[in-house]
Parts: C-alpha cells; sequence; structure tokens
C-alpha cells in the first residue's frame, strides 16, 4: 500500500499480514506514517495504490461507516471524542453499529428500540466497568485528564464489538506506573474477548512485551517485520529508531 | 444484576431543597402541564391567539433545533420550510377541501420531502457556506410563492385567505381556545417524540456528528444519511409549525414568510437554548412576545427604537445566558443542588 500527500510519500509499499488473535505491534519515528497506515485501513485516506482485505472483504470498496459495521475499530492518536457528551453517551455512540433502532422506532419507543437500547446500555456499562470508568460515567468528557480521555476512546472502540482493534498510541497521557495495566488490558482485551489488535506505541517496551509480531516504518517503508526479539536486535531498526531512543 | 451495580449505572440525580432534582422535573412538568391547560381560561380570546402563535413558533424552532443545535448544521432559510407547510396547508383547505386536521400530515411529508433533499447540497457545505445556501432558500421562498405561473393554487402576490376551524359543540370551547388546544396538543407530542429521539441511538448518532464528524462515522454512523434525514425532520417540524399557523392566521401571503421569519427562528433556537427540547418554548415566547413588550419598553421614550431595544434585550440574554434560557435554569439548578448522597 502506498499514498503521497503532494510531494510527501507517507506511506512506500508498506504490506503487514496481521493474522486472527494476533498482537501486531507498530513502531517508527515520528512521522513516519504509523497513524496515516490506520486512517487507511479506516478509509479515512484512499491510498494511492494498493489493496486492503479485511475478512475476505476488500476495504477500499467500502465506505468509512461500513468498515466500523465489519468489526474494525480504532481509536485517536489525538483523541477524537464527541465533547459535549458524557462518557456513558460517547460509549454508547460506540455501540451504534451493533444496534439498528431508527428515528420512527426511538421517537416512539417502540418495545423492540428499548429493549435493543437497554442492551446497548448493558454493553457499554460492561466495557466502562472493565476499562474501570464507572466514576467518570456521568461526567463530560471534556472534563476529563488526557489519559483518561484516551481510555474512554478505547471503550468506545471496544463497545462496537470489533474483531480488529487499532489503538493509536494508547499509553499517550498515562503515567509510568499506570503502563503495566494498561498491558494487561491489552492482553484481557485479546485472551478473552478474543479481539485481534494493531497496536502502535512510542513506548517500544510495552510494544515489545505484548505483541506477538512487530513491524517498523521509516519514512514510510517498512524496514523489519519479525517477532518482538528479532525486531531488538536487527541492526537496521537499531539504527533507525531504537538507537535514538 | 446486583443492586450495587444498577445504583452505580443510574445517573446522578443531586438534590435541590431537599427534593431530589428527578422529583422537580416530574412536579415542573405537571405544574407546566396544568399551566397550559388553564391558559385560556385565565385570559381573553386575543393573548388566547397570541398564546397559540407562541407555541406554534416553539414547534418550528424546535424543528431548527433538531437541525443546529442537534446536528450542527445551519440554517437560516427555515422560514421557507414554515411557507411549505403553510401553503400546503392552505391550498389542500381551499382548493381540496381537505379538513384542515388532516393537511398536516401532509404537510409534514412535503417539507419532509423538500428537507431532505436539500439535504444532499447541504452535504457539500460546512458552517457559514451553509448558513449563506439556506439564507438564499429564504430569500427565494416569498418570491417562487408569488410566482405567477403558480398564482391559481398560491394567489400570487394576494395570498389565500383560509377559513379558521371552529370549535365542534361539544368542547363549549370558543374557537380561540380550540385551536390552542388543537395546537399545544401537537406541540406536545411533538416534543415528546424529539426528547425521545434525541436521547436515543438516532438522537447521539446526530449529536455525535456535530461534535466530531471523522470520529462518528469511524464509529459506523453513516453521516450523510443522518445529516439529510435530519434535515428532512427538522423541516417536517417546521413545515407542521407552518401549516398550523395557515388556519390559525386565517390567512397566507408571501410576505408572511420574509427572510426575517428565518432569522426569527434562529433567535429563538439561540435564546431558548441550542441543543435543548424544552428550550424551544422559551424561544417560541420569547420570539413571539419580546418585539412587542420591546415596543412598548421603547415607546415610553420613542417610537422608533423599537428594534433597538429589541436588540439590546437579545445582546443582553446571549451576553448572560450563553447557553440559552433553558442553559441558565440547568445551570442555576446545578448551583443550588447538593451532590448526590448514596442510600435512599
Ligand atoms: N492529511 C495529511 N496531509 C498532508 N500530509 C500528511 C497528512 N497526514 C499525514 N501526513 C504526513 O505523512 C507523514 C506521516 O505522518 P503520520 O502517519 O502521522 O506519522 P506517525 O503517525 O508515524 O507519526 C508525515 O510526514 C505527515 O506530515
Ligand atoms: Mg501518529
Amino acid at each position: 500500500m502506498s499514498i503521497n500527500f503532494g510531494g510527501i510519500v507517507a506511506l512506500d509499499g508498506v504490506t503487514i499480514d496481521i493474522a486472527p488473535g494476533e498482537i501486531f505491534g507498530l513502531i517508527g519515528p515520528n512521522g513516519s506514517g504509523k497513524t496515516t497506515l490506520f486512517n487507511c485501513l479506516s478509509r479515512l485516506y484512499t491510498p494511492n495504490s494498493g489493496r486492503i482485505e479485511f475478512k475476505g472483504q476488500d476495504v477500499l470498496a467500502l465506505a468509512p461507516h461500513q468498515v466500523t459495521t465489519l468489526g474494525l475499530s480504532r481509536t485517536f492518536q489525538n483523541l477524537a471524542l464527541f465533547s459535549s457528551m458524557n462518557v456513558v453517551d460517547n460509549v454508547l455512540v460506540g455501540c451504534h453499529v451493533r444496534s439498528r433502532s431508527d428515528y420512527v422506532s426511538a421517537a416512539l419507543r417502540l418495545p423492540w428500540a428499548r429493549r435493543e437500547e437497554d442492551e446497548l446500555i448493558d454493553v457499554a456499562w460492561r466495557w466502562i466497568s472493565e476499562l474501570g470508568l464507572e466514576k467518570v460515567a456521568y461526567e463530560a468528557v471534556s472534563d476529563l485528564p488526557f489519559g483518561t480521555q484516551k481510555q474512554v476512546e478505547m471503550t468506545r472502540a471496544l463497545a462496537s464489538g470489533p474483531d480488529l482493534l487499532l489503538l493509536d498510541e494508547p499509553a499517550g497521557g498515562i503515567a509510568h506506573d499506570e503502563i503495566s495495566g494498561l498491558e494487561r488490558l491489552i492482553r484481557r482485551i485479546r485472551d478473552e474477548h478474543g479481539i485481534t489488535i494493531l497496536l502502535v506505541e512510542h513506548n517500544v517496551g510495552l510494544v515489545m512485551r505484548v505483541s506477538d509480531r512487530v513491524a517498523v516504518l521509516d519514512f514510510g517503508k517498512k524496514i523489519a517485520d519479525a517477532g518482538p526479539e528479532e525486531v531488538q536486535r536487527d541492526p537496521e531498526v537499531i539504527r533507525a529508531y531504537l538507537g535514538t531512543e | 444484576m446486583p443492586q450495587s451495580d444498577l445504583a452505580r449505572r443510574s445517573p446522578p440525580d443531586p438534590k435541590l431543597f431537599g427534593l431530589r432534582l428527578s422529583r422537580w422535573n416530574r412536579t415542573m412538568l405537571a405544574l407546566g402541564l396544568l399551566a397550559i391547560v388553564a391558559a385560556p381560561h385565565l385570559m381573553e380570546d386575543f393573548s388566547v391567539f397570541q398564546l397559540t402563535k407562541a407555541a406554534i413558533y416553539a414547534i418550528a424552532i424546535l424543528g431548527l433545533n433538531l437541525l443546529t443545535g442537534f446536528n450542527g448544521q445551519f440554517s437560516l432559510g427555515h422560514g421557507a420550510f414554515y411557507a411549505v407547510g403553510a401553503y400546503t396547508s392552505a391550498i389542500l383547505m381551499t382548493s381540496f377541501g381537505m379538513h384542515y386536521a388532516l393537511t398536516i400530515p401532509v404537510a409534514a411529508l412535503v417539507a419532509f420531502v423538500i428537507g431532505f433533499g436539500f439535504g444532499f447540497p447541504a452535504l457539500r457545505l460546512e458552517g457559514l457556506y451553509l448558513a449563506l445556501a439556506t439564507f438564499a432558500l429564504a430569500v427565494a421562498a416569498p418570491q417562487l410563492l408569488k410566482f405567477s405561473a403558480l398564482e391559481d393554487f398560491t394567489g400570487g402576490v394576494q395570498g389565500i385567505v383560509v377559513p379558521r376551524p371552529q370549535a365542534p359543540a361539544w368542547t363549549g370551547l370558543s374557537d380561540d381556545a380550540w385551536l390552542y388546544y388543537f395546537t399545544v396538543a401537537w406541540m406536545l407530542a411533538l416534543f415528546v417524540l424529539a426528547a425521545n429521539l434525541v436521547n436515543a441511538r438516532p438522537g447521539r448518532a446526530m449529536k455525535a456528528i456535530r461534535d466530531n464528524p471523522i470520529a462518528a462515522s469511524a464509529m459506523g454512523i453513516n453521516t450523510p444519511l443522518y445529516k439529510t434525514l435530519t434535515f428532512g425532520v427538522s423541516a417536517a417540524y417546521t413545515g407542521v409549525a407552518g401549516a398550523i399557523s395557515a388556519f390559525v392566521v386565517g390567512f397566507v401571503a408571501p410576505d408572511s414568510f420574509t427572510f426575517f421569519l428565518s432569522v426569527a427562528l434562529l433567535v429563538g433556537v439561540v435564546v431558548g437554548g441550542i441543543g435543548s427540547v424544552t428550550g424551544a418554548i422559551f424561544g417560541g415566547l420569547f420570539v413571539l412576545y419580546v418585539p412587542n413588550f420591546a415596543e412598548e419598553f421603547a415607546g415610553v421614550f420613542s417610537k422608533g427604537l423599537s428594534w433597538a431595544a429589541y436588540g439590546t434585550i437579545l445582546i443582553a440574554i446571549v451576553y448572560l445566558m450563553p447557553s440559552g434560557l433553558a442553559g441558565l435554569v440547568r445551570w442555576l439548578v446545578m448551583r443550588a443542588a447538593q451532590p448526590r448522597q448514596t442510600g435512599d
């Protein structure tokens, strides 16, 4: 897959292959194209060339909202919450694709729509508890610290019931001693809920500990793609990224 | 689910002067309904007629609020949808002899279709550009209504005189009181529907699009569909208001639906509270009564200054209550409320 913006080649023939049930780490220096890759996968950007396949479907043939329906959900590096709404409502928006009540059934509060709403509230609260956000559930998200907002984003993405979860720098804004909690959470999401994860993160230690495979991007090119130990020993990776740490 | 889970899941319900907020809400609602029912018995017919018009404006303002307040799409042209509703009702009554009550769903449907259609070009326009496009709609509407080729239906510049409905004998009401109850019943029903809508899945999608369209579509919301549908629903609400106004006022003419009407509706949205359902009632009352009040107030000094007085009141409100009257009430309640105590 390749994409360029004007003169900048943000992704240059990058191929990744994520197996179901895998935690796939993606690292690389700032500006190497990690977020751009996310944006292509979630159909916010259209690559200039290449192909994206998810569960045997051609993702590039879908509109952005249909990708989520197919079971692919994401968080944003720089937060994209619904800022006037509280945590519960943000998470309930995450449940949008798993429900179908429309203007008429919602306005008339038809029995099936009310039942569905109750089910959504159940799902939302299960994820809110899982991420430990009960205490702030009714707070406006804009009043929460950055790290908590990142947690809300993750909860919202999980509430959509994804098969593949894209996490863009989930450790951003959280304190050092909370990293291990995040690590356990990422493992739990995969192990207990069977969700495949594509993890972009600058905390290399975290990525190396949780990932089954790690790919490294540098200036839009993939320079490594292997198990975490092997990647850490790769001289090219050390030169481009790890060595600069 | 265990009891503690349920308690945790229910939204905070703080106390205000020793009473839970939810109780206050129910009490205020009951008192409000009582006032609405009692009003015609306490006033002269002309005042009842005025109050009916305020209720009509409230419906139109709620329609615009669904679009602007809840979905973030600006419209400076809702007067056009009001006109569509009014003319649909007037033409059906006078040219086709339809019963006035039956013209309302038809007017809603016509306005919905036109609003939904307008929603498509609106998808390509953001913020100010959408405001401009809808402005064009507002200024074009009166001229289209005067257009000679349509004169047989629209009555051209003269407009249409619509027979005012009479109160059914069994009610024992004056015609004005009957129309008041008729209008208020529609208003209450439409408010309940809107309140249900905005607190459920489609309403959350509308608000999500307003807050962050990219994240909304990343969460699987079909944003073009929701924006066009919301445009249609909004136009339908405003069309219903127009339809009721046709036979309540008893007259429709192109110059009743100028750009000024569109602006007045937007003023109602802002004053009542952007993104507040109940705020639309305050908005309706404001749009109807405050210009008169400003005129009387300014009349003490000089008749020519009534709009200056209106402007001053408006600036004061926007300045003092940035979230409208509904926002002010909410703010006062939150200030006065004690934090939630667990138990009881
Ligand atoms: N919408 C865009 N328009 C122009 N350039 C962009 C856009 N998105 C990303 N880029 C460029 O693409 C490159 C990769 O950026 P990004 O994917 O955000 O990097 P990373 O997430 O790895 O830090 C950068 O040079 C960035 O400036
Ligand atoms: Mg990035």
